[in-house]
């Protein structure tokens, strides 16, 4: 809609349409940089300031108050805009000398050290928080592809070097001629200075420019009283959205989940440029990324206060995490070295190393937790220990057939089994022989030689940390080690008598958090999200003086399911990854730790797991579940929904359900969140009276 | 671009009623991802706040009307 050059259009596709009929008298297009061509993830833009007096004060020191040098910068800002008013210039300041004035008086004397150390930092800042708005390179392109000459002026104390480089790194650079800055000039595009200048120095008639910008009095009505055509580029949704942001910000400051879900809509921002295609990418990218990347961001800071001189990822959920451990360190550090070491190492190789000195019933009920046990077979298989060795002995023992499964874990020929000596005498060689290998293979990774060590995992029970420490924990040279875990379920060995030295992040069953409970219920994505693509480990070999691991062979039945996974984990694991980038970024951003994200972050858990959409179901039912302690089959993920009719018989429906790893998929397939509600509130109910 | 909204960005409504059920059953006064009623209330005023508030279409409306009255 256009009367006498007032100009207003809601997108960059409307203007288009508006410029090309125009192209005859037209010489060029100059346009606002801030919210027009460019837009920031976070708001306000203040707050962005707000970021680098806290880094400013980190660097000075414990005893420096970011509060206090944020206000120090107003101040001096403000003399600065007074003084260039009573300059008769416009009410305008540059940073060059912004920055100077205030180290100086921050730190009573000239600084340039400092100095540089603030235009670094605020050039980062403002580059992650920067993007260039979806079609805006297109635009600029197509005009200038049309002949129509491109500049760019912005009212903003930032200098014409730095707002060039932020164009820069936004991809439009290349694409904008000449940049014209407020701070430059000590004229504004309010007062229609800077625009009158502008056509002075392009050598520009008003009437042959056009203005675009989001500000209603700069870029519309100032240019348009100096006979330009001025064009309010008036996108509701973008302005509802910075709104919200700030009101977000707001919010914040009261902490709990806010925090947390202000964090997370700056990521949502910046991934509206960059959007994962295909289900398993969408879905690391916005439901597991986010809980793998705050695990990250609390193991990093753990790591930081810790000082491990190793930090070992278990195999095979130890993989994703040491995957972005490597890539935090490189962002933070591009030089950095890596610390991490990834330790081919399962339930199982560890397992047969803790029956060095016999199999005692405590360890072999691990077995029985299994709901698809098959009795003396998954205790033999568990340990590593050949069946067919032991047959003889259990036949002795009342056990017609060793794959029976066994309900009653104290069950009297189990027990006659376990205290006879000719078994014990037949397990003892293969732990020994285990433990041997196990020992020598930690040792060629430099686990007894370093003095701290860190163990990083999905979780749950901390088997290899507690079966590794009992194994070899009395020698002198056994290094402090701390476990740091997605998950900490405590429920097959307790705290495994390791106390503080063994953490669950998202979930420690000692916390008693029942909020925090979420992963618990569903493992099963949470191991799949974070595994590797490699079998399993089932045991060691030595090969030229190395003992290497020997893993399941590709032709075992569950691993062919397992093949068949990968490529749907490969691309979960690249949509974390993507996530991560931009998940650096905004903790850079805003400066929050893990414990302002985990409340929110728990929220996004229990949406994704009692919640789940159809598609979420469909997909992730896709995939195969394999267990890697005794057991060689595969676990169906999702099973069939349930319908409306299935609660009248609430008894079948519990029976339904029971053994399902995700009970909550059932629910999925009704249109409304009712039912999926009303099962979660029944579950805590079943799940303490143990039907379930 | 996709008009799917992303599952990153929870409705405050919606964690509300998902803690709800921790908080019907388990009864803890432990860090949740429940919002806090008054704060639910306190943040949806603000949005429509800002729904209603287009302050910056008005002042170009008022400039509009005010140039064409000026051309008669």
């Amino acid at each position: 809609m256009s009367v006498r050059g007032l100009v207003r259009v809601p997108g960059f596709d409307e203007l288009r349409a508006w410029l090309q009929p125009r192209f005859g008298s037209l010489r060029c297009v100059s346009f606002d940089v801030f919210d027009t061509l460019v837009s920031r993830c976070i708001e306000p833009p203040e707050d962005l300031q707000r970021r680098v007096a806290t880094l400013l004060a980190e660097r000075l020191g414990p005893t420096a108050d970011p509060e206090t040098i944020l206000r120090l910068r107003m101040t001096v800002e403000a003399e600065l805009r007074r003084r260039a008013l009573s300059d008769g210039l416009d009410h305008e300041c540059h940073f060059d000398p912004l920055v100077e004035s205030w180290i100086e008086r921050l730190v009573g004397h000239p600084h340039p050290e400092l100095v540089d150390f603030v235009h670094r930092t605020e050039r980062e800042i403002e580059s992650h928080a920067l993007a260039a708005k979806p079609g805006a390179g297109e635009l600029l392109a197509w005009l200038r592809s049309q002949g129509i000459r491109v500049i760019a002026v912005s009212d903003m104390y930032l200098s014409h070097d730095h707002i060039a480089g932020l164009l820069d790194d936004c991809g439009l650079g290349s694409l904008v001629e000449r940049l014209y800055v407020s701070s430059e000039f000590g004229l504004g595009k309010y007062s229609g200075r800077l625009h009158a200048k502008v056509l002075e120095l392009e050598g520009l008639r008003p009437e042959e420019v056009v203005h675009v910008g989001d500000n209603f009095m700069s870029d519309m009505v100032a240019p348009v009283r100096l006979g330009m055509a001025g064009v309010f580029l008036d996108e509701r949704k973008e302005r509802l959205r910075r709104r919200h942001q700030s009101l977000s910000a707001e919010m914040a400051r009261l902490g709990g989940v806010w925090k947390g879900r202000r964090f997370f809509e700056v990521i949502a921002q910046r991934m509206t440029g960059d959007p994962a295609t295909g289900f398993f990418r969408r879905y690391g990218a916005e439901v597991l990324g986010p809980a793998f990347c705050t695990f990250t961001l609390g193991l990093e800071e753990r790591l930081k206060a810790f000082r491990p001189d190793k930090v070992f990822f278990l195999a095979r959920d130890g993989f994703i995490f040491q995957q972005m451990h490597r890539r935090w360190r490189q962002l933070n550090d591009p030089a950095g070295e890596d610390d991490s070491t990834y330790m081919y190492v399962s339930r199982r190789v560890v397992a047969i190393a803790s029956v060095a000195g016999g199999l005692a019933w405590e360890q072999a009920i691990a077995a029985f937790y299994n709901p698809k046990q098959q009795g003396l077979l998954s205790v033999l298989k568990t340990y590593g220990l050949p069946p067919d060795e032991f047959t003889d002995l259990a036949a002795e023992h009342g056990f017609a057939e060793i794959r029976e499964p066994i309900r009653d874990w104290r069950d009297p020929r189990l027990l006659a089994f376990l205290a006879d000596e000719r078994v014990q005498a037949r397990i003892r060689p293969r732990g020994e022989e285990g433990r041997e290998l196990l020992r020598r293979y930690f040792e060629q990774n430099g686990f007894f030689s370093a003095r701290r060590v860190a163990f990083v995992d999905i979780g749950w029970n901390g088997t290899i940390q507690k079966f590794l420490n009992d194994s070899f924990g009395q020698r002198p040279d056994y290094p402090e080690v701390r476990g740091y875990y997605f998950a900490f379920v405590a429920a097959m060995h307790g705290d495994c008598g390791l106390g503080d030295k063994i953490e669950g992040l998202m979930y420690d069953a000692r916390r008693g958090h029942a909020y925090e409970r979420t992963p618990f219920d569903f493992e099963e994505i949470f191991e799949q999200g974070a595994r590797s693509i490699e079998a399993t480990t089932l045991g060691y070999r030595e090969r030229e003086g190395r003992v290497e691991p020997v893993l399941k062979g590709d032709d075992a039945p569950d691993r062919q399911e397992e093949l068949l996974s990968n490529p749907m984990i490969e691309a979960c694991q690249a949509g974390m990854m993507d996530h991560l980038k931009h998940f650096h970024a905004a903790v850079r951003l805003t400066g929050y730790g893990f414990d302002d994200l985990k409340p929110y972050v728990l929220a996004l858990l229990e949406r994704a797991v009692a919640y789940p959409t159809p598609e979420e179901v469909d997909n992730i039912g896709k995939l195969a579940h394999t267990e890697d302690f005794g057991h060689d089959h595969t676990l169906a993920i999702a099973g069939e929904s349930v319908g409306y009719l299935d609660f009248l018989r609430p008894r079948r429906l519990v029976r339904k359900l029971r053994h399902k790893p995700w009970k909550f998929a059932a629910f999925a397939s009704f249109g409304s969140i009712a039912p999926a509600w009303l099962f979660r509130l029944a579950y805590f109910y079943l799940l303490d009276r143990r039907r379930l | 671009m996709s008009k799917r909204s992303s599952p990153l960005l929870l409705s405050v409504a919606r964690m509300w009623l998902m803690s709800l059920t921790f908080r019907l059953y388990y009864r803890q006064r432990v860090p949740s991802f429940g919002p806090g009623l008054r704060h639910m209330l306190r943040y949806e005023l603000g949005r429509l706040r800002h729904l209603l508030d287009n302050r910056d279409r008005l002042s170009y409306l008022r400039c509009l009307i005010q140039a064409i009255w000026g051309r008669r």
